[in-house]
């Protein structure tokens, strides 16, 4: 018994899905189907009810974030100096870039407003397809979430940026998914700053080339250390406010396979694995954000 | 068949496949379960062939809208009918070698489930390097994408043989009994 023939309750009607089927499997480009984000956007909502939960309990009962301290006083100060670091960072390469500016134009650029109101969230799917790799998040344009907007956990470390969005989720591509674009970082070394080009290699971690510096005094080579930790500072990919986020810590460095004398980092991020966070913190226009799913919590950090 | 209770299950089987699955993945492997499957299998080891693939192909379809193309520019783009196809044509695998499965141990769910969605991961890679490579612009190596979905596939089984007890409980919910279209011996062994 053939297939088509084996349907037989259908008719003439499941020959033709079938057909129909295939050729939008097969010859109907992805940008003629636009509408089929849609269709799936309003799909992953009502499916939230059941995703949602589970991702929590999941996360509640193996979570990937690092180990906190159990001391919460102690655990809010580090919160706390973590951001004003971030902030300092951003505020130190954001004088730079003006100190700059005013020297070769001798003109003073007003500098880019990088405040952002702050708007906690849940992760509530993924992809129905794991080599898809993105997030979906509990928060969508009603809540003033716009697509490229930056996404972080624990609101220093950077997760990636917002992929599509529809009225009631987001979805997220993490910077250590395949598909996400590379970008650059800087490595805060004792000392010194090295600039490198980072990118997904998989497994959760990023490479990238190691800007040649050296020691004007002996003349060797600046190379960073294990541990030492690596900041985004994309001004030109990234926005404002996602500038001196922290990416990751240094977890190897290596000879380039290009380039024998040059050096490629391996970073890892602070959380694990960026795909399976529980919640993520939206950094949104200001006064754009609402209070999306974390009933009861206030949006700022 | 009640409709209503498909529905219930496909609703829970997505929001599983959106959640659970990326939690038991194997480490950064992307090998991972899939409980659709696993609620196409249950239903493609009893229900009538011509419903089977009308419900298979909804399934696919709730899965393709859900699946964000791994697209080079990290656009989010979707398309429909890959996983429709393919999970169609895991179904029509488990309808072709059902009847061979003499008793309904919890292994031969686990085996049918292995079976079937071998046939419709073959499918779905061969669907989509073909449109990556003539249409889409998509971050896919066939290679990698072969030995995690054939993993996969495995890993499919074994939650599959977990979940047998439950599928003739789901059965009776469904009103799909294997007696109302198989005849003779067939039945008698099943």
């Amino acid at each position: 018994m053939g297939f088509a023939g084996s349907v037989q309750s259908g008719g003439k009607v499941w020959p033709a899905v079938l057909v129909g089927t295939a050729i939008f499997a097969l010859f109907i480009p992805a940008r003629w189907q636009g509408w089929v984000p849609a269709l799936g956007g309003l799909t992953q909502t009502l499916v939230a009810p059941v995703s949602g939960p589970v991702t929590h309990l999941v996360r509640w009962v193996a979570p990937v974030t690092p180990p906190k301290p159990t001391d919460e006083h102690y655990a809010s100060l580090e919160q706390e100096n973590q951001q004003l670091r971030t902030q300092v960072f951003a505020q130190t390469q954001e004088n730079q870039r003006l100190r700059d500016q005013l020297a070769q134009l001798r003109v003073v650029v007003p500098s880019s407003n990088s405040n952002v109101d702050f708007l906690p969230t849940q992760v509530v799917g993924a992809s129905s397809d794991l080599s898809g790799q993105a997030v979906i998040l509990r928060a969508g344009s009603r809540d003033g979430v716009q697509v490229g907007d930056v996404v972080t956990t624990d609101f220093v470390q950077v997760m990636g940026r917002v992929a599509s969005v529809t009225s009631r989720t987001c979805t997220v591509l993490p910077i250590t998914a395949d598909k996400a674009e590379d970008f650059e970082a800087v490595v805060l070394g004792t000392g010194s700053t090295l600039r490198c080009r980072l990118g997904p290699i998989g497994g959760g971690l990023l490479r990238g080339d190691l800007e040649d510096k050296r020691d004007p005094q002996t003349g060797k080579p600046i190379e960073p250390k294990v541990g030492d930790e690596v900041r985004l500072s994309d001004p030109t990919r990234w926005p404002a406010s996602a500038q001196m986020l922290i990416v990751g810590t240094v977890q190897a460095v290596e000879p380039s396979p290009k380039q024998p004398l040059r050096k490629v980092v391996v970073v890892r991020p602070t959380v694990p694995d960026l795909t399976k966070v529980a919640e993520a913190v939206l950094r949104v226009a200001p006064g754009s954000a609402r209070q999306a799913s974390m009933g009861g919590k206030d949006d700022s950090p | 068949m009640r409709w209503a209770v498909f529905l219930l299950l496909a609703w829970v089987a997505l929001g599983l496949e959106l959640s659970l699955r990326k939690a038991l993945s194997l480490g950064h492997t992307g090998v991972a379960p899939s409980f659709v499957f696993c609620v196409v299998t249950i239903i493609a080891s009893s229900a009538p062939p011509s419903r089977v693939y009308w419900l298979a192909w909804i399934m696919g379809l709730l899965v393709d809208v859900t699946f964000m193309l791994p697209t080079a520019n990290g656009a989010d783009a979707r398309v429909i009918g890959p996983y429709a196809i393919s999970m169609t044509a895991g179904a029509f695998m488990i309808v072709s070698i059902r009847t061979l499965m003499y008793k309904r141990s919890p292994f031969a769910y686990g085996f049918l489930a292995l079976a079937g969605s071998l046939v419709m991961q073959v499918c779905v890679i061969a669907l989509f390097t073909l449109r990556a490579a003539v249409f889409d612009n998509l971050a896919w190596s066939t290679g990698h994408e072969l030995w995690t979905r054939l993993a996969s596939c495995i890993y499919t089984g074994a939650i599959m043989t977990l979940l047998a007890p439950l599928a003739p409980l789901i059965q009776r919910w469904l009103q799909i009994s294997p007696a109302s279209h198989i005849s003779g011996g067939t039945a008698a062994r099943i």
